[in-house]
């Protein structure tokens, strides 16, 4: 009974939205609407305990000494000083300070890294794992891609665009299209799974 | 606007009814021998082994993905599939270390990782090693990094929701599995592991792990489902062309 409740609970309520997203029936649309309102709300809930769940862990950790514990100290004052901040001043000011000041900055440098990591890799591929003609048509694409964008600035060489055209408009859109499709049908069948209640991240 | 409805949830109750088929009308172990093989599930295992035997450490990455988003599908199978490769991972002499980028894939997956300690009795050792490294992707990105300094990481699997900053994470360990629900970082990861996952292979790792007899059920499902699909979409073209007219 304590295990399976939660379970029927999931189910039910799944069901519920499920259907009235296919069938929006007046008499469901309320139901929906606010099992919606509900998540949301334990969206939150969620992710405050989340937060204090990862403040005990820590603490455990530096208490028992565990590996890194230094680094985790400096974690958690890091953690307990932003929420403080956040808590007393919730202004979108404060939010925007830490994106534009620290996240962004950080993420674009380590973008920047990436495109080296990324060209070193490109060619380990074409070495290593490019057996056959897909080297070749890797490094054509390639060369043809990069001279398109070079040209862009640099002057007219028309067959590049055209190729480049065709490459993005019909190979690329035709792939994406097919892996779209085969994900679709992955996501139907993990959120069937979900609502049956035969995968259940909630039951530990 | 209704039609499109019942034609959609038609389908949801064809591929569920598939499902239930699939479940009960074959062995478990039916379906799972009949799964072509994939290198990265094969090789996963045989470098899993290696990397214990040896005594070095194992990183799981669950992605940043939450539950609640698009990404919602890639975290369950990964929160699934942590079961099983967690479980294998416990034999050896070193705990594996996990991360994850949402609080809440954070809390399941640690619920996980201390349930298969407390199973093997190492709670007083294993306890605890599942870490939230940072909430934005490249923030996540750069903490889960940190490990291999502390570790020496001999082998990481990256399975979950990863952007183009899964090419960066590729560089953790000398030898690195990929797998995302993202079409950019399906890109990269390609590239930049050692063995990556294409398309909606990563929605399988639990058939390929074996975490459940589900799993294996709604593959099959999901392979009949994507042949009435190609099946609709040959008949379907010409019909449109011919009903409604084709051109620009």
């Amino acid at each position: 009974m304590r295990r399976s409740f939660p379970i029927a609970v999931a189910v039910g309520v799944g069901s519920i939205v499920l259907m009235t997203w296919f069938l929006p029936l007046p008499v469901l649309e309320g139901l929906r609407w606010m099992f919606l309102d509900w998540s949301v709300l334990l969206t939150g809930v969620a992710l405050v305990m989340a937060f204090f769940y990862f403040l005990h862990t820590q603490w455990r950790l530096i208490r028992r000494r565990q590996n890194g514990w230094g680094y985790r100290i400096l974690v958690v004052l890091t953690a307990t000083g932003t929420f403080a901040w956040m808590m007393f001043d919730p202004t979108p000011r404060t939010a925007s300070w830490m994106m534009t000041y620290v996240l962004i900055p950080g993420g674009v440098s380590l973008l920047g890294l990436l495109a080296v990591v990324l060209t070193y890799r490109g060619l380990w591929m074409v070495f290593q794992r490019g057996g056959g003609w897909g080297w070749l048509f890797f490094l054509t694409v390639a060369v043809v891609l990069a001279v398109d964008t070079f040209q862009a600035t640099q002057g007219p060489l028309p067959w590049t665009s055209v190729v480049s055209g065709w490459l993005e408009g019909v190979v690329v859109r035709a792939g994406v299209r097919g892996l779209l499709l085969g994900m679709a049908l992955g996501f139907v069948a993990t959120g069937l799974r979900v609502l049956s209640g035969a995968d259940r991240p909630f039951e530990e | 606007m209704f039609l499109a409805g019942l034609v959609g949830f038609a389908f949801v109750m064809l591929f569920g009814g598939l499902i239930v088929l699939a479940r009960f009308a074959f062995h478990t172990e039916d379906l799972f021998e009949r799964l072509r093989d994939i290198p990265l599930f094969s090789g996963l295992y045989e470098g899993l082994a290696l990397t214990m035997e040896a005594g070095w450490p194992i990183h799981y990455a669950l992605g940043w993905g939450s539950l609640w988003g698009e990404a919602g599908g890639s975290a369950l199978v990964s929160l699934r599939a942590f079961q099983a490769i967690g479980q294998f991972a416990m034999r050896g002499d070193q705990p594996p270390d996990a991360s994850s980028g949402d609080g809440l894939v954070y809390m399941l997956g640690s619920n996980v990782l201390n349930r298969l300690a407390r199973e093997q009795y190492t709670a007083e050792r294993w306890l605890d090693r599942m870490y939230v490294t940072g909430f934005q992707p490249w923030g996540y990105a750069a903490g889960t990094l940190a490990f291999p300094l502390a570790r020496d990481t001999e082998l990481a699997l990256l399975l979950g929701h990863f952007g183009a900053e899964g090419g960066w994470m590729a560089e953790m360990a000398p030898r690195v599995f990929g797998a995302t629900d993202d079409l950019v970082g399906q890109a990269v990861l390609y590239a930049t592991c050692d063995e990556a996952l294409v398309g909606e292979e990563v929605l399988a790792a639990g058939a390929y792990t074996r975490a459940g007899p589900a799993h294996g059920a709604s593959l099959w499902a999901q392979d009949v489902m994507r042949w009435l699909l190609i099946l609709t979409l040959f008949l379907g073209a010409p019909l449109y062309v011919v009903l409604v007219g084709g051109g620009g």
